[in-house]
């Protein structure tokens, strides 16, 4: 009796001092691990709100761009930053207030466009210190878009009403049908903005207005006609964006670092389906045209680019 | 049922001496444990291994923890999901057996799984093998993690065998059989939810 508590007080004291020192060694070794030149990954879609979810990573939201910058803001160590960027674009407001975010960055940013940066994409990049793409990175797409959907014969189909009482002459413009006059109105409209792009991709890339209005018919470039038309300073990756990084802070030794978001707790994420759960269950529940039309009415009259 | 006495089993065995003897010599430890009331003991030992268990994850498993929103919710969580774990599997095991027509005590049950656990405090050494650098360590961890493993079920097997006074191979049969219904369980959730997905 007396040596098995003599081996329980052993056992008790390799598990205490094995627990100790495992928290002492992870300690020591999280430093080490961080890097100075921070990577930011965006992927998918630019919106105002993102899908969220357990399991959803792409989408670019302003909230989420915010949050990891402040993350690198937060850490003395790193440098700079390489935003790798892969979008075909998304919402005008929300590519504005991410550009904005980017263009009053303290540290110096760079774009590594992946696959694609396209419209907002590209907008959101203008303002970084440097763009590094691929020569067969897809860029460009300076041009505004939105789309219309009148649902009235829809809803005589249903057998429902919708009777529509606005006060203004065009307060009507989201909910009846498009007259001549208020579709020159929407185009004035989506004018306005594809002025405020060009404006903002000649001021971010330093170019004469006249030239980016000569490449803003909303078609698209390659990477390495992007460079020639100066929408891009160098060709290749994330390594080359990682050089072009350390060369702007100073830094001699580059150690690119992954910048991501914690993971929300679980119980934050309990009941939020990442997006392509949720279209399924739409489909399943409700058929293809239920989803196919929720897809129209997200993009009703909202400009994007 | 078989006949419970009031006897606690601090008064026979303490302890030191029930955790020690779990490792060394498990079997007649279990005997001995089956005679007596041993839910006072057990659940204490079962809380305290888990305690250890938990504390290597937290510390070694930083990427789960923020998923659960900080160290203390994590433990609280992985201490509840544990403790059902083994009230569920006692409680199916207990009346599967029963159904099969054989006898026994579950507070008996209960206790001897809950002990069967106590190999388990070794992953606070085994959490320091993940220092060592390269594929080697990884190894290593990975051996001794399933070692470790085979040892608790092995237990937990014997906890079966001794509370029905069953032979291996049937203890082995009402040991697994409630995993095996549980994962039936969850197999079929994944395809119902396929199936309305598809």
């Amino acid at each position: 009796m007396k040596r098995s508590k003599w081996v329980f007080w052993a056992l008790c004291l390799l598990v205490v001092g094995s627990l100790a020192v495992t928290a002492l060694l992870f300690r020591e070794r999280t430093p080490a691990a961080r890097g100075n030149i921070g990577v930011i990954t965006l992927t998918g879609a630019i919106a105002e709100t993102g899908g969220g979810g357990l399991l959803a990573t792409e989408g670019i939201t302003p909230d989420k761009v915010r949050e990891l910058l402040k993350q690198v803001e937060n850490d003395a160590q790193i440098a700079a930053v390489v935003l790798r960027l892969n979008s075909p674009g998304g919402s005008v407001g929300a590519s504005q207030e991410i550009a904005a975010l980017i263009r009053d960055f303290p540290r110096p940013v760079v774009v590594s466009m992946a696959d694609t940066a396209t419209s907002g994409g590209l907008y959101i990049a203008v303002f970084a210190d440097r763009i590094v793409a691929q020569a067969g990175t897809i860029t460009g797409s300076i041009g505004v878009i939105t789309s219309h959907i009148y649902l009235g014969e829809l809803y005589e189909r249903l057998g429902i009403t919708a009777e529509i009482v606005t006060a203004g002459e065009h307060k009507g413009l989201f909910s009846e049908p498009l007259t001549p006059e208020r579709r020159e109105l929407l185009q004035d409209l989506l004018d306005d903005l594809h002025a405020q792009f060009i404006g903002s991709v000649a001021e971010g890339r330093k170019l004469a207005p006249v030239k980016v209005r000569e490449m803003a018919t909303g078609e698209v470039f390659t990477g390495a006609r992007a460079k020639d038309l100066g929408l891009v300073d160098r060709l290749g990756g994330l390594p080359e964006a990682v050089e072009e990084a350390a060369q702007l802070a100073g830094v001699a030794d580059p150690q690119p670092v992954d910048i991501t978001l914690p993971v929300p707790p679980w119980w934050e994420t309990l009941g939020r389906f990442p997006a392509s759960v949720l279209d399924r269950l739409t489909t399943a529940l409700l058929g293809k045209d239920a989803l196919f039309l929720q897809q129209q009415l997200e993009k009703h009259l909202v400009p994007r680019w | 049922m078989q006949q419970e006495t009031n006897v606690t089993l601090t008064e026979k065995l303490g302890f030191a001496e029930t955790v020690i003897g779990i490792i060394a010599s498990p079997a007649a430890t279990m005997r001995e444990v089956s005679r007596v009331n041993a839910l006072p003991l057990a659940l204490p030992v079962f809380f305290l291994a888990l305690l250890v268990t938990n504390a290597s994850a937290v510390l070694t498993e930083t990427e789960l923890v923020r998923l659960f929103g900080g160290p203390v919710p994590a433990l609280a969580a992985f201490t509840a999901f544990a403790f059902f774990y083994l009230l569920s599997q006692s409680t199916l095991s207990y009346y599967l057996a029963r159904l099969f027509g054989f006898r026994g005590s579950y507070t008996t049950l209960l206790s001897l799984l809950a002990l069967a656990n106590v190999p388990s405090v070794f992953t606070a050494p085994l959490s320091l093998v993940r220092f060592v650098p390269g594929i080697a360590g990884a190894l290593l961890h990975g051996l001794v993690s399933f070692i470790l493993a085979v040892w608790v079920i092995a237990l937990g097997v014997l906890a079966v065998r001794e509370t029905f006074q069953l032979s291996a191979g049937r203890a082995v049969i009402i040991f697994f059989l409630p995993l095996f219904l549980l994962l039936l369980l969850a197999l079929a959730l994944v395809l119902a939810l396929a199936v309305v997905l598809t």
